[in-house]
Formats: C-alpha cells, structure tokens, sequence
C-alpha cells in the first residue's frame, strides 16, 4: 500500500485526470478487497471441525429417537384412554352391583 | 547582515552556496535513487499506465484471492452450519431420551393403574357374585323355561354354584347347567361360561381323582387276595396230595384184606376222584395266579 501510494503520489504530478480517475478506483477496489478478506479471515478465526460424516447417522438417531417417542405418546395416550374407560366401567359396575346387607351363611 | 553580505559577495560564500545546492542535489538524487531501487517501493518509479498495470494485476491477484477465501468462507460457513445442525440432533436425541423415558414412566403408571382397576373390578364382581349367590339359597323362583325345552315350575334354589344351580321343584331335585338357564338368570347371579367351563375342569380332576383313589384301592385289594389265595393254596395243595396218597394206602390196604369193605373203597375212590379235580384246579389257579403276580 506505501509503495502503491508513494508511487501514486510520485507519478500524479501533471496526471490526465481520467488515468488519474481509474488509478484511484483501482485503488479504492484493492482496499476493499483487502478489507473483504481481511473481513473473511476475521470470520474464519475460530476452527470449525467437519463433522459431515457424523451429521447422517446423528440425524439417523435423531429420527429414530423421535420416532420411539411418537410410539411411546401413542402407546400412552391408549392406554390413559383404556384407563379411563376402565374407571367409568368400574364406576357403573359398582353401581350397578351393590353389595347391600349381609349374606346367609 | 555581514554574514550573506560576505557570502553573496565574496568567492568563499559563492563556494559554499555551491557547496550546499550541490549537497542538497546529492542528497535529493539519493532519495530518488532509493525510491527507484529499493525493493520495497517496487523497485522502480512507475509511470502511471505502469501503476495501472500493476494495479490490475494486484486487483486480478486479490480478485482470485477474494473468490477463493469466499470459497473457503463459504465451506467454513457449511461446517459451522453442519456443526449447528450437529448440536440441534444431539439435542434433540437428549431431548428425545429424556421424554422417552419420562414417557416410559407414565406408561408403567398408567399400566400400575389398569391392573389396579381391573383388580378392583375382579374382586367387587366376585365378592358381589358371592354375596348374591349365598343370599339366593332357599329362594322360590318363579316358572324357569329352560333351553333345553324343560319347564320348572316355582323351583326353590338349594345350592348355586359356578355351574349352575341345584333346584327342588315338583318333580324332584335337578342340576340345571349354566348353558340351560335363561339369561335374566345367569346375569342375576354372575355366571360365566370360563367359570363355569373351570369349575366343571376342577370337578371333572376331582372325579377322575376320585376314581383312582378307588382304582387304587381295588388293586390293592386284589393284591391283597391274591396273595392270600396264593397262601392259601400253596397250602392247600400239599395236603390235598397227602390226603390223596392216604386214600390210595387205605384202598390198598382194603384190597390185601380177604373181604375188602366195598363201601368203603367206592366211597374212598370218590375221595381220590374228587381231591384230584380239587387238586387240578388248585394247581392252575396257583400257576395263574402266579403268573399274573
């Protein structure tokens, strides 16, 4: 960058303005592009591990485990169903046969 | 001033105005020189269509790099992405593990509370079963049409049980099976057909059980003559030999006497005859008997 301004500096004595024009663009455009990979580099820093070999199979158990949970809320919500009816069966049952007084021996 | 007056006038000043621009040319030469040599200012003074050209290379330089770190950035951002993703799986596995057995948990409770219930339900029914089939003995029914085609007019209930009912009526004491009984019936005193069924198994065994208690019995029993018949003819049979071997002696010796008794003979060989049919059949009988033992 020094020696691209001191020679800017040094060559833009008596300068035609449009040569002038695109060497400061030019300029302009190699320090954002420093500035751009500089940015990226800053980005980068910290060290990401590739885990794309792991990623298949932990999806795999993800699904897995999510589908053995589905299973689980099924299977549960029958039987608080089946649980439920029993109740109410046994409620009527009980009220239906009621054991009154006391049995002949 | 004396000093520029001399300077400006004199041959020494000129000489060392001299000196000094020829100095400062040196040194502005030098400066030059190391902005046109030094390395590190690109080792010449460009001309500005050099500058641009340098510009374009570096521009295109970057441009590559640019392109190839957004590559770079573009992967890194794939793997932070992947390793986001990575996190969100693992998570949701814990997650899953802790609802699954959370899960678990409530199935066991709520399986715990079915069995409770239909334990409950199993006891209330069987205590209520008892309770209305003791409270039924000696109760007059009314006019029973039973499946079978059979009328029972006010039959009078004696025992219940889980095979059905034991009734007096005009006719006499009848079992009336559970299958036969009418429906208002069987649902008044709790009869099912797998109690029945297991009640009727369970006497069914206590029978068969029965029976070969007396099947046992009475081979015992047979042993038991059998061997006494064996004892008593193995006893037997040697004296029906002696007493055979007397008779032959008596008739022997009835027939060296001159006048043999005649009637005695006749009546000693009717002896012989007979013991040797006793003897005989004795004989078989032990031989069979035997055998059979």
């Amino acid at each position: 960058m020094l020696t691209l301004g001191v020679s800017s500096l040094l060559v833009s004595c008596g300068e035609d303005p449009e040569t002038k024009l695109r060497r400061e663009t030019q300029t302009r455009r190699i320090v954002e592009m420093e500035a751009r990979i500089a940015v990226l580099r800053e980005r980068m820093r910290l060290p990401v591990q590739d885990n794309s070999s792991g990623l298949e199979a932990a999806r795999l158990a993800s699904e897995a485990a999510q589908e053995g949970v589905r299973e689980k809320e099924q299977e549960l919500a029958l039987l608080e169903s089946a649980v439920q009816r029993a109740e109410q069966e046994l409620a009527d049952f009980e009220r239906k046969h009621k054991i009154s007084g006391k049995a002949p021996r | 001033m004396p000093l520029f007056d001399d300077m400006l006038t004199s041959y020494r000043g000129a000489s060392t105005i001299a000196t000094f621009l020829a100095g400062f040319v040196l040194v502005s030469l030098l400066l030059l020189s190391v902005l046109v040599l030094d390395p590190r200012f690109n080792g010449s003074i460009e001309s500005s269509a050099g500058l641009i050209a340098r510009q374009e290379r570096e521009i295109a330089r970057l441009t590559r790099e640019v392109a190839m770190m957004e590559t770079r950035f573009e992967s890194y951002q794939q793997r932070k992405s992947q390793a986001t993703t990575l996190a969100r799986y693992l998570e949701q596995v814990a997650d899953s593990k802790a609802r699954s057995t959370d899960l678990s948990r409530r199935i066991d409770d709520a399986g715990k509370s079915l069995d409770r219930i239909q334990f409950r339900r199993g006891r209330h029914a069987e205590a209520y079963r008892e309770h209305v089939r003791a409270k039924a003995v000696g109760e007059i029914l009314p006019t029973m049409n039973l499946a079978d085609g059979r009328v029972l007019e006010s039959p009078r209930i004696i025992k219940i049980t889980p095979a059905g009912l034991q009734l007096r009526y005009s006719a006499g004491i009848v079992r009336v099976p559970v299958k036969d009984l009418p429906l208002s019936v069987r649902q008044r005193f709790q009869f099912s057909e797998e109690e029945a069924a297991e009640f009727l198994t369970a006497e069914r065994g206590q029978v068969a059980e029965f029976e070969r208690d007396i099947d046992r019995d009475l081979v015992a029993i047979n042993e038991a003559n059998c061997r006494k018949r064996i004892a008593y003819l193995e006893k037997n049979i040697p004296f029906l030999r002696s007493r055979i071997e007397a008779c032959y002696k008596e008739i022997e010796e009835q027939h060296r006497r001159p006048l043999p008794h005649l009637r005695t003979v006749i009546d000693l060989k009717d002896r012989v005859a007979l013991d040797l049919r006793a003897l005989s059949q004795a004989e078989a009988e032990l031989a069979r008997l035997q055998d059979k033992e």
